[in-house]
Parts: structure tokens; sequence; C-alpha cells
């Protein structure tokens, strides 16, 4: 169990280090973060300005901390669903299914030592222009070890999501479009832009028996408003989600790979 | 002159489509998934106008104008001309070459050459929205498909000017790109937001303000001279982009790459 865990973590540790060597790079395409946070600031501004100190439990420098959150969690996740597209496109998935690895789990570590390290630049970059312009937040050190903990699940989540739409180019010949579909799906019902708390009644009700809440909303709320309870429900329903959405996107996968035809060397 | 024009870019239209056409489930597929896309934007503003029902004068109708008039200019301005966003690369690996050999306007040439099946779902969403969300009157419907067409030429002049920095910067593509990016995400919000400064910005600099604001508001009520200032706007722009295109490809420098166009 160790030795296969060892074997992942060092696909992960590779990938980050491979990240490392961009960081730069890295850097320079998220400076776009900062534009994002300068505009939301400026309307949230004019918002607390119009309705008050408080917006459902929220205050200004809490909704705009929780945007930053919302952004690291999606933005931090790398492009499986094209890096996907492509290796099924290009036959280069024969290459790894002789390999003594399993190929989900081999696309998950890589992701996630991608992911890791774009989180770190995204935390600096739109944590920084948010602290700049509406200061920081009470924020609960203790929560720190869960928070990160949380991190892990929500990237297994969204990773899951989205490697699913991506073996569907076994079957269509671009997932681009599946792809903008689910994910702008998630992003509505997750709560991107606005936390869910401020969603009217009728579209709260709907989104909380979905699980995309438990994807971006959810944890980027125990970011600004961190409680152990709260932390505890998260983990229990990301955790009932993983095995639904890790056991699609293995049959999806396993149904898909039976159309791979290998030829030749 | 105008007529062998219009032949040209009606030829490319046709072929470009045709083109597209072979591919009809991932252009199906692409342009749903663009709709999506939009859709959720739409969706954050009547979630936010449902709980703050007015945004300094600003009301959801006008929002979802301002989506309708972004989305379909710039469905416009990359869905038929989608060169337009990679001028930079095309100079740097010295894809111009194919272009200068030909008797025809280098820019115009290879702005037409491509197409963007995904931006044709911004293309169709604009229209389709305004139709479906905002009572309309046939004059306003007049004004924004005019504003509309106003603003793409104001973001194709834009990218025109963002791209040719690099004939003098070298690789510019981060820098074009990031001020792309910006002239974007600001055209999406309006600028009644922010303060003096950052509107000045926008109506210069980073021109958002003629492709949100002012269609807006002369949908809302016509104005001649705001009209005026968004078709000096769009007027100035592309002859700031054509300008310095033309200025910077009398620095390009042909490469030994070879590349199939396709």
């Amino acid at each position: 169990m160790s030795k296969l865990f060892l074997k992942y973590a060092e696909v992960a540790a590779i990938t980050m280090r491979s990240a490392w060597a961009y960081l730069w790079n890295q850097l320079l395409s998220t400076l776009f973060l900062a534009v994002v946070i300068f505009v939301f600031v400026q309307l949230w501004k004019v918002t607390y300005a119009a309705q008050g100190e408080v917006i459902n439990g929220f205050r200004l420098a809490e909704m705009i901390w929780y945007l930053v959150a919302t952004e690291g969690i999606i933005l931090s996740m790398p492009r499986v669903h094209a890096v996907l597209e492509q290796e099924v496109k290009d036959g280069d998935l024969a290459l790894r299914l002789n390999k003594p690895y399993s190929y989900l789990g081999f696309h998950y570590a890589s992701a996630l030592g991608e992911a890791l390290l774009k989180l770190a630049t995204l935390l600096l970059v739109g944590g920084g222009t948010a602290y700049l312009l509406v200061g920081g937040f009470d924020f609960r050190w203790e929560g720190l070890p869960v928070l990160l903990l949380l991190f892990l699940t929500t990237h297994a989540l969204n990773f899951f999501y989205i490697a699913t739409v991506g073996l569907m180019s076994f079957w269509v010949e671009e997932v681009l479009g599946l792809h903008l579909l689910f994910d702008r799906l998630k992003w509505i019902l997750g709560g991107m832009l606005i936390p869910i708390d401020v969603y009217p009644d009728a579209a709260r009700r709907v989104v909380e028996w979905l699980p995309f809440r438990h994807m971006i909303g959810g944890p980027a709320q125990l970011f600004v408003k961190f409680s152990w309870t709260g932390a505890g429900e998260l983990l229990l329903n990301q955790a009932v989600w993983l095995v639904i959405f890790g056991l699609i996107c293995t049959g999806v996968y396993r149904l898909g790979v039976r159309r791979v035809d290998l030829n030749g060397g | 002159m105008v007529a062998k024009l219009f032949t040209f870019l009606g030829a490319y239209v046709k072929t470009n489509l045709a083109t597209a056409l072979e591919y009809r489930a991932s252009l199906v597929s692409q342009v749903a998934g663009m709709f999506i896309n939009d859709i959720l934007w739409v969706a954050f503003w009547v979630l936010y106008f449902t709980k703050f029902p007015v945004l300094r004068g600003w009301t959801l109708d006008d929002v979802i104008v301002l989506w309708a008039v972004v989305t379909t200019s710039y469905g416009l301005a990359t869905g038929l001309f989608a060169n337009a966003l990679r001028i930079p690369q095309m100079i740097v690996q010295g894809q111009l070459d194919y272009y200068l050999a030909l008797p025809k306007n280098v820019l115009l040439h290879l702005l037409v050459s491509q197409i963007r099946l995904v931006n044709f779902g911004d293309l169709l969403f604009g229209p389709i929205l305004l139709v479906v969300m905002v009572k309309l009157t046939w004059m306003k419907l007049l004004v924004f498909v005019i504003a509309s067409l106003l603003a793409a030429i104001v973001l194709m002049g834009f990218f025109i000017l963002a791209g040719s920095l690099t004939f003098f910067l070298g690789n510019a593509d981060a820098i074009g790109g990031q001020f792309v990016s910006a002239l974007l995400h600001f055209s999406t919000y309006p600028t009644v937001i922010f303060d003096q400064s950052v509107k000045f910005i926008l109506f210069t600099l980073i021109p958002a303000g003629f492709v949100s604001t002012l269609p807006v508001e002369l949908v809302r009520q016509f104005d001649p001279l705001r009209f005026l200032a968004l078709a000096g706007g769009a007027l100035l722009f592309l002859g700031l982009g054509v300008l310095v295109f033309h200025l910077g490809l009398r620095r390009y420098e042909s490469g030994n790459l070879m590349s199939m166009r396709s």
C-alpha cells in the first residue's frame, strides 16, 4: 500500500518539479487574476455601500476572499480533459497502457502535482491583490491542516468529474464543447461567483441536492468561515460523491479503452 | 473595388463555413458549450439583481443588453476573423510569409482566412439573449445591431493593435494577451462601478467602455452625440490597429520555418 502511494507521490513530485521550472511563466499567466479581483472589489464595494456592512453573513473582505478561494480551486485544476483527449486522439494512450501504473491514477497524481504549485501562485497573486484592496479577514489558523486536506479531496472530486468529460473522446471527435457545458454547469451551481448562501431561496434549494457546491462553494466558504462541524459535514459529503464520481470515471475509462486498437509499434 | 472586396470576403467565409459543417457534431457541441458559458455569466447577474435590484442606476435589463452586445461583437470579431487573436503567434512563427506572397491586402487576408467555431456560440447567444429577455422595439433592435457592429470594430482594432506590438517588442504574446483579456473582462461589467480614473482608462488604454457602456446607453435611449462617440471610437481603434500593423510589417523578418497552412 505504501509502495503504491510512493509511486504516485513520485509522479506528483516530478510534475511539480517540472512546473517549477516554468514558475515565472506561471506567475505571469496568473496576473490576470488581479484584474478579476479588482473588478469584483469595485462591484462589491458599490453593493456593500448600498446594502450595509453585512450581506448574508459576509463582510466585504470575506466576500472577496471567498472569490480568491473559488478562483484558486477552479484555476488550479490543470486542463485534464484536453490532455486525455489528446492522448486518445494521438494514440499516446497506448504507450501508457503497458506501464506499471493505473492510467487514471497516473493522471490524477500528475494533475495534483501541477495543481499544488498553481494554487500557491494563485493564492499569492489573488490573495495579494485582495489584501491590498480590502485587507485581510479573520482566518482560523487552527483549521489550516483540515483546509489542506479539503483541497486534496476537492481536487480529487474535480479531477474525476473533468476526467470523465475528457474520456468522452473515445466516442466524440472533440470534447471542448462538452467540457464547456459541464464545467460551466459546475460553476453556476457550485457557487463560483457568489456564495450559495446569497442565492435566492428557490435556487439554493435546488443547489443543495447537487454535488457541485462540494466542489467549489463549500470549501471556499470554509476557507473564510471555518468551523469544525462544517468541515466534517463537507468531508462526509465529498467522500460520498468521490465514490460516485470515481466509479463513473473508472467505468467510462474501462468501456472506452475496449475500443482502442493497437497496431504495430 | 468594394464589390471585389465583398466577393473576396464572401468566398472565404463560405469556404470556412463549409469546412466547419463537415464536422457537425463538433460544431454543435462547441456552440452549445459556449452558450452555456455565456449563460453562466448571465445567471450570475440574474442572481445578483434578484438580490440587489439596482446597481447605481443600472437594472438587469441594462446588463442583459450589455451581455448581448459584448457576446455578439466578440463573436463577430473572433468567430469570423479568428486570426485577429493569433497575430503575435503568426509573426513569431513566420506565418505571414504565405500572405505576403499573395496579391491581397496582408492584414485583411490573414483576418478572414480562419474562423473559430466556438465563438459562433457567442454570435448566436447575444441576439437570442436580447430577444428572449428584453422588451424590444424595432428602433432598439436596429440600434443594438449597429452598436454591436461598431463594438466589434473596436474589438477588432484593439486585437490588431495589441497583436502588432510583437513586431516591435519581439514575442509580446503574453503582454498583448493580458491586455486582450483585461479588455474582455472589463467589457462585461458596467462602468458605473468604477471611479473616474478607471473610467478614463476604459475609454482610452483599454477601450472597454466603447464595447459595454456606450452601446447600452444607446439602446436605452438613442443619443446622436453618444452614437458619434461610439462610431469615432470604432474608427480610431481600427485605424490605429491597421496603421501599427502596417508600420510593424516593415520590420517583419521572414524565418526559415517550413509550415503547412491548413
